[in-house]
């Protein structure tokens, strides 16, 4: 395109002749209005979308959280079933002081013997059963499938007095929390090993009693060792369970024959792990329920 | 960054938009005597021109966020003054932009103001050339005198001037081409006596 020929006399007159300005109070008018509108904005390129990613990061964080309340423990945390699968060893060696300790007790004098016959135990568990129950759904709760594991495993371990036992009503549970203190066993003359008639105030002495023992772990041990896993706490409450239905259906004579029987036989070892779950069982009151000659059998080392 | 002395207008227009309020001050003293002097010669109105000043530099503040940068910067800016211009006649019931663009429109554009060179004490006097100048420019057609002014005071090509007047080139050569030829009509009585008394 071509540029019409300009007139170099008219633009250079035009230059002088043209020289007029805005006056001072009009640019500065101008100026402060461009300033406003400058300052008024919220910024310079500011992104209208910052929250964009808070949002989403507080999205993620809520469907974790989710996830993770929803998904069962064991397919959260490996380390808790790791913790698990240390639990068993932690409560048998917690068996093994406990043992120890009370074989060191002295003998607690003859009171009579609050534990009821197997035959005669109330199909309606005591309170403290029941709140021993309610720790044992909790633990359940916890660990579900590591329970039924060692549920299975105890009674392919049982003899078969022990499957006959274990069709007697559920009277023990799992408080490892609230155990009872290791200074009150109620122990029965030798003689007189059955209680006369069951009460539940006894009752539930025997259960706290027995709790620790069935469970391989006493109560002061499994309070102690409650702070290093609450999966292993539930496992250990757990077999408890198991084991208690056994051992309170099991009258005390019976297991005594049995461990007297094995021992006859020749079968130390097994008769040293009748006696041990009989310890278990009963806590400090074993020594003064079992007959001498079956005190000294000795407990097979793992 | 560089000075916004050494920025072109889009550099600065845009640097305004991201907040940079130096970089309208320096667009400002850039354009302001083109655009009010393009203002006033066409209202031919002190306070109007400075009303008209005011609202289109407003309007380009407005339009700040909005830029962008597809066409010059100059273009654009003599494109809001032109606008506000059309409204402005258009309020004042003013819009008769007489169109010489062709040959047929002689008669009219012959017919206009400003032949100086009827007043002989003007020649007389040796005013200043730019006095005759500015006058010969207030007596041309709206068309021609906002072509004119497009090209002096926004330094718009003709092609520029098409685009803004929403017009071919070639009626913008044309409205030029009569403006020049009636300005040099105009500046001859000065020149002739100037002559006369060298």
């Amino acid at each position: 395109m071509s540029e019409i020929e300009r007139d170099r006399r008219i633009d250079s007159a035009w230059r002088a002749a043209s020289r007029e300005e805005p006056p001072p109070a009009l640019d500065a008018a101008i100026g402060a209005a461009a300033r406003r509108a400058v300052d008024a904005a919220p910024g310079p390129r500011r992104n209208k979308h910052w929250w964009y990613p808070l949002a989403a990061a507080a999205t993620v964080a809520v469907l974790a959280v989710s996830i993770a309340q929803l998904t069962p423990p064991e397919q959260v945390a490996p380390t808790i079933v790791a913790d698990m699968a240390v639990a068993p060893r932690e409560a048998q060696q917690d068996v093994e002081r406990r043992s120890a300790a009370v074989e060191e007790k002295p003998a607690a004098p003859p009171v009579a013997l609050a534990t009821p016959p197997p035959a005669q135990v109330p199909a309606k568990p005591a309170p403290g059963v029941a709140a021993g129950t309610l720790l044992s759904e909790r633990a359940r709760v916890a660990a579900p499938t590591e329970m039924k594991k060692q549920a299975l495993q105890a009674k392919r371990e049982s003899s078969p007095q022990d499957k006959l036992a274990s069709a007697a009503p559920e009277t023990a549970s799992a408080n490892t929390a609230a155990s009872a203190p290791a200074s009150a066993p109620v122990v029965a003359p030798r003689s007189e090993p059955f209680p006369a008639a069951p009460a539940a105030d006894s009752r539930r002495d025997v259960y706290q009693e027995e709790r620790p023992a069935t469970v391989n772990a006493p109560a002061g041990a499994a309070t102690a060792q409650a702070p290093q896993s609450r999966i292993a706490a539930a496992k250990v409450a757990r077999t408890d369970e198991v084991k208690a239905k056994d051992a309170s259906a099991r009258s005390v004579e019976e297991w005594i024959k049995r461990i007297r029987d094995l021992k006859n036989d020749g079968r130390l070892d097994e008769a040293a792990k009748e006696l041990a779950a009989f310890r278990a069982a009963y806590g400090e009151r074993a020594d003064a329920l079992l007959p001498a000659d079956l005190r000294q059998i000795k407990t097979p080392a793992k | 960054m560089p000075a916004p002395a050494a920025q072109s207008d889009e550099d600065l227009m845009l640097a305004y938009a991201a907040g940079d309020a130096a970089a309208f001050d320096a667009l400002y003293a850039r354009h302001k005597g083109g655009i009010y002097r393009y203002l006033l010669r066409q209202c031919r109105q002190g306070g109007v021109a400075d009303e008209l000043f005011q609202d289109v530099w407003m309007n380009l503040i407005r339009a700040r966020a909005s830029y962008v940068p597809t066409a010059k910067f100059t273009t654009w800016l003599y494109r809001l003054a032109h606008n506000r211009l059309i409204d402005h006649y258009r309020a004042s019931g003013h819009l008769t932009l007489v169109s010489a663009d062709d040959e047929a429109h002689e008669d009219a554009v012959a017919a206009l103001p400003g032949a100086r060179g009827d007043e002989p004490q003007a020649r007389v006097e040796n005013r200043e050339l730019g006095e005759r100048l500015r006058s010969a420019v207030a007596s041309l057609p709206p068309a021609q005198r906002e072509a004119f002014l497009l090209q002096q005071e926004g330094g718009l090509s003709l092609a520029e001037i098409a685009e803004l007047t929403g017009v071919g080139t070639e009626t913008v050569k044309s409205r030029l081409r009569y403006a020049l030829a009636k300005l040099r009509s105009d500046l001859v009585d000065l020149d002739e006596l100037r002559e006369g008394h060298g």
